[in-house]
């Protein structure tokens, strides 16, 4: 490919809200010269071209995930205990009524917030520094980005539970309080007080996706043409100017879709909260998910538990929605 | 600017700096590994005495427990079927999704789009038992085809990355193909996917490590001795009451070997080679 | 556009011939042929392997097809009930005690009550697995909590075994603080409280309802008879014997500390013995301290899951899960039970041998049936979510935020929303 082309290809990339929202992009602009009839034919055509290829995925997801979630919500209004759904008996909306007089679901809520947005920013802000680091040469580097990729695979939540329980431990004993002791500092509660537990959850939740995230990013920056750098220094600009004025910008629809990744699965979070903590002490890390599944599904209420996840859906839905028109708000204005 | 010389000189001294810290902080996030690969030198009594710690009796017996009662060579051909095929059927479905969404802009698509970002907020927990009673009525429980059916449901994912990528491409790249009349179908295999080869790459290894090291899916399909996959091997660990942590370990790194041999035969590919040049022409 | 079209239908095709096969290699065995027994259990597969080639080998012809999932009891009645709804379930399995009354609503329990192997199995563990006077499952063993001592940091202080009562316990830790051990006493955050069953399950002992049977029927609260049982528990914190670090520790994390040999007194069991032998620390299982002199010492304990047969099979295969049972109750399959799955046979016809540091809880506990389990008395329903929540506002306690009062008002709440 030509230099010239590479180069008009890059104006279209730094205008990705014109791909994301704008209706009109060039070739529908030229199809104006076009018969309306031929038009709209052209439309049709194209409109059935591109949904034959989105029919396996369409298959795919009605099946799997739409048709047994239409289910659950039809198990939302019956008293289903989760085994035999014969034996069920419709309860209209008891189950709803039943979530909103549970207190400790409320602490729930307040702490998946909290955990949702706090990964999403400090993630945000650590993955994109370090993948622009990573993009760089340094001695080493393959070693590194194979290490950020690697050490976040290990497989069991059960395991990475255990050990970080032992380093987190607010005994004298624990880890970093063995390191904090040499240092002359008394054992910090860390994972006995409210406020430090929820620090080190959200710590390692932090360690845990940083290192994907900032391959995902690495992966946008491939795209970033070079000689937009080479242009840029050679009109002088420094390399923090480079960051702000070329990289951020080109930066913004990977944002968009790390930040998307990390507000929907910090909402569903689960795991790390459940075997780190336990959802304590008390109530602090005790997160959404974790009543759907201790007070609903895991005490054979599988009418409220489902109940739970509808509420939490719709939940999801409008925060999602408002990052959306966010994202698409923050693209404009930077295009 | 400053002479050439001194911009070289401070480019080496910043790379040296880059080098040191950015490998310092690798290998302080890599320390929960090293717990866990430490210990299965140790026996519980051992590892509850001390678990960070180098081995004070260094022993194999984890592993030689591991490698003679266990069905790991079973296991480990069920975990590799499965993930070659769900993560290859899965990448595949959620590609031609994203290019046939860039293909085309109209209400249809943007709708469609939408409809499908929802399966991101819909709770997995609440869809357990309907997935469960669909996979039971078509005979796909404890069955490793069943497995790969419910993996596809990751396909969304894979979606929603690639076609977010796809969009930050220059359009006229496919513009020029259509123009030259190939078949979208060729446009695809030809142009498309080696343009996105840094996205594919990302969503690859990261279903393919997702899809490895899934332990909620076989645990509640998988009944049968000879279908376990290898992440199911922890079972021999996990008494009623209490846990053989060093035999937990041993098995949960017995798992990561294969992961660990394929990210070392993919590591051009993966980061090395992430720089697929495509755009840079 | 044929030819695209062409092409699709054959990439369709070809995957789907590539996973014929694998359909192939899967599903179809749920029926079984008549001679293979499925059996479902709660722990792991070399345990029981012996207990099943025994078996096998009493009884020719008959095979054992055994699974099992993640041992921890959420995950194990998580996926029993999965399985279940999509009709699944093994031939014999393990029936949790929580999870029974709805097995036997949804008919896949059988009631055993008139088999000959239910002779041998004792009243307590009868009376767990029993619904409208009918047995559904066959409880062959029992477990207790104990505590676990270690006898040199004991001696520091100059005692050599676990006091009777409370206030004695609590001036033994001080003392063990006073000699220097920095940690004399831990609970675990999810065990938090533990000890307060023994005592409510002496004093339901003189009762003809158990208190927490009767919270469970409404005649009473948690705040009416619980409160006194958790103030006495938080003097723990008071007399300074243990701070609210407890907050912050799993089962894992005190089990560390006392077999590093840092750690005085530990609730534990049975199941520990093996850890605490391997770490080479001087060890004993005591008693758990009641109230008051003279009363009888009861401890937090229950009989184990019972083993159940699928109410869905007959015949031949029926014949063979019977088959299993007997033999599982037999002395030959308590003895196997014990040496291999390590759970204490507590059934008429076999007197197990313990091993000697565990002899004290066993002779208190075990032998007279002194056990008691709070979530039994209450709503099948919310047994777990309500457990989970003393727990939870146990920590609260110890954080020092609610009183013990605020603590049982919380769980009565927590009661009425999930009944």
């Amino acid at each position: 490919m030509s230099a010239t082309q590479a180069t008009s290809a890059t104006a279209a990339a730094i205008m990705p809200a014109t791909a994301a929202a704008g209706p009109l992009d060039a070739h529908v602009v030229d199809a104006e010269a076009i018969h309306l009839k031929a038009r709209r034919r052209r439309n049709l055509m194209e409109n059935l071209t591109s949904v034959k290829f989105l029919l396996p995925l369409l298959a795919v997801y009605i099946v799997i995930i739409l048709i047994p979630f239409l289910q659950s919500i039809v198990f939302s209004l019956t008293d289903y205990d989760g085994y035999d759904f014969a034996n069920a008996t419709f309860v209209g909306a008891a189950n709803y009524a039943a979530i909103f007089s549970d207190k400790t679901l409320l602490a729930g809520l307040g702490f998946t917030l909290l955990y949702t947005i706090a990964t999403t920013v400090l993630i945000t802000a650590i993955a994109l520094p370090l993948a622009v680091t990573l993009n760089r040469k340094f001695f080493g580097r393959n070693f590194a980005r194979s290490l950020f990729f690697f050490f976040f695979s290990v497989p069991s939540m059960a395991v990475l539970g255990l050990v970080w329980q032992y380093i987190f431990s607010p005994l004298g004993t624990g880890a970093v309080n063995t390191l904090l002791g040499r240092l002359g500092v008394s054992p910090v509660p860390w994972l006995s007080d409210p406020a430090l537990a929820k620090f080190c959850v959200i710590f390692i939740a932090v360690w845990a996706q940083v290192g994907w995230h900032a391959t995902l990013y690495l992966a946008y920056l491939q795209a970033i043409p070079a000689d937009l750098y080479e242009q840029a220094s050679v009109d002088g600009a420094t390399r923090g100017q480079q960051f702000v004025h070329i990289t951020l910008p080109q930066m913004v629809p990977a944002m968009g879709v790390s930040i998307f990744m990390l507000l929907t699965g910090g909402l569903k979070v689960y795991d790390l909260p459940f075997t780190l903590t336990n959802g304590g002490p008390g109530n602090a890390t005790y997160t959404v998910t974790q009543s759907i599944i201790v007070t609903g599904i895991g005490s054979g209420r599988y009418g409220v538990g489902s109940a739970l996840g509808v509420m939490f859906f719709l939940c999801c839905v409008i925060l999602v929605a408002l990052q959306q028109v966010v994202t698409s708000l923050i693209e404009k204005r930077l295009s | 600017m400053k002479s050439g010389l001194t911009l070289s000189q401070r480019e080496r001294i910043r790379a040296a700096v880059r080098s040191v810290v950015v490998i310092a902080i690798a290998l302080i996030c890599a320390v929960p590994l090293y717990v866990v690969v430490v210990n299965t030198f140790k026996n519980s009594g051992d590892m509850a005495a001390d678990p960070f710690g180098l081995p004070v009796h260094p022993t194999l017996e984890n592993y030689a427990y591991a490698l003679e009662n266990l069905p790991i060579v079973q296991a480990t051909v069920n975990t590799l079927i499965v993930t070659v095929v769900g993560v290859f059927f899965m990448v595949i479905i959620g590609a031609l999704a994203a290019y046939g969404m860039i293909q085309k802009k109209s209400r249809l698509t943007a709708g469609i789009g939408a409809f499908l970002m929802l399966s991101f907020v819909i709770p997995g927990q609440t869809l357990l038992i309907p997935q469960y009673k669909m996979e039971a009525q078509f005979g796909l429980v404890d069955s490793l085809l069943g497995l790969i059916v419910l993996y596809l449901g990751g396909a969304t994912f894979c979606y929603f990355l690639i076609v977010q990528y796809m969009r930050g491409l220059p359009q006229e790249l496919f513009e020029a193909a259509r123009l030259d009349g190939a078949s979208p179908l060729r446009i695809f295999w030809q142009i498309v996917l080696p343009l996105i080869r840094p996205i594919l790459t990302t969503v690859v290894v990261f279903e393919t490590m997702w899809t490895w090291n899934d332990f909620m899916t076989p645990n509640i399909y998988i009944s049968s001795t000879e279908k376990q996959t290898l992440v199911l091997q922890v079972f021999n660990a996990m008494g009623q009451f209490s846990t053989n942590w060093p035999l937990f370990m041993t098995i949960t790194t017995i798992a990561l070997i294969p992961v660990f041999l394929f990210f070392i035969f993919c590591q051009k590919w993966i980061v090395a080679g992430l720089v697929a040049g495509s755009v840079k022409g | 556009m044929k030819l695209h079209n062409m092409k699709t239908v054959i990439a369709a095709a070809a995957a789907v011939a590539m996973l014929a096969p694998l359909a192939a290699c899967g599903s179809g065995s749920a029926a079984g042929d008549e001679n293979t027994l499925t059996f479902f259990a709660n722990n792991t597969q070399d345990v029981y392997q012996p207990v099943i080639d025994a078996f096998e080998k009493a009884n020719p012809g008959v095979k054992v097809k055994f699974s099992t999932t993640n041992g921890s009891q959420a995950g194990y009645q998580q996926t029993l009930q999965t399985r279940i709804s999509g009709g699944q379930l093994a031939d014999v399995y393990v029936a949790p005690p929580e999870q029974l009354n709805d097995l036997v609503k949804n008919g896949v329990a059988k009631d055993l009550t008139d088999e000959s192997f239910m002779d041998r199995i004792g009243d307590t563990n009868k009376a767990q697995s029993t619904i409208d006077g009918k047995v559904y499952s066959m409880s062959v063993t029992a477990w207790t909590n104990a505590y676990a001592y270690n006898k040199d940091l004991l001696a520091k202080a100059g005692y050599d075994s676990i006091p009777e009562t409370w206030d004695e316990f609590i001036d033994m830790l001080k003392a063990l603080k006073n000699a220097g051990v920095d940690k004399p006493y831990l609970e675990p955050k999810a065990g938090l409280g533990a000890l307060v069953e023994g005592w409510i399950g002496y004093d339901s002992s003189k009762q003809s309802k158990s208190i927490d049977q009767q919270i469970g029927d409404g005649d009473s609260t948690f705040a009416k008879s619980y409160t006194k049982y958790y103030k006495e528990w938080a003097k723990l914190f008071d007399a300074g014997v243990m701070g609210s670090e407890v907050t912050g520790l799993a089962d894992d994390q005190v089990r560390s500390e006392f077999a590093a040999g840092r750690l005085a007194v530990m609730p534990s069991g049975y199941w520990d013995v093996n850890t605490f032998k391997d770490a080479g620390i001087n060890f004993a299982f005591g008693r758990m301290p009641m109230l008051h002199k003279g009363d009888t010492p009861y401890a937090p304990g229950s009989a184990d899951s019972g083993y159940a047969i699928n109410a869905k099979i007959d015949g031949k295969k029926l014949e063979n899960a019977e088959k299993f049972l007997d033999f599982l109750s037999s002395k030959e399959g308590l003895k196997l039970i014990q040496d291999n799955i390590g759970l204490i046979p507590a059934t008429k016809n076999y007197t197990p041998e313990i091993d000697k540091t565990f002899s004290e809880p066993y002779d208190l506990y075990l032998k007279t049936g002194h056990v008691y389990l709070n979530t039994l008395g209450w709503p099948t329903s919310g047994r777990s979510a309500l457990r989970a929540e003393t727990f939870a506002q146990l920590q609260q306690v110890a954080l020092g935020s609610i009183t013990p009062a605020q603590a049982t008002a919380n769980l009565d709440a927590k009661l009425k929303t999930l009944s």
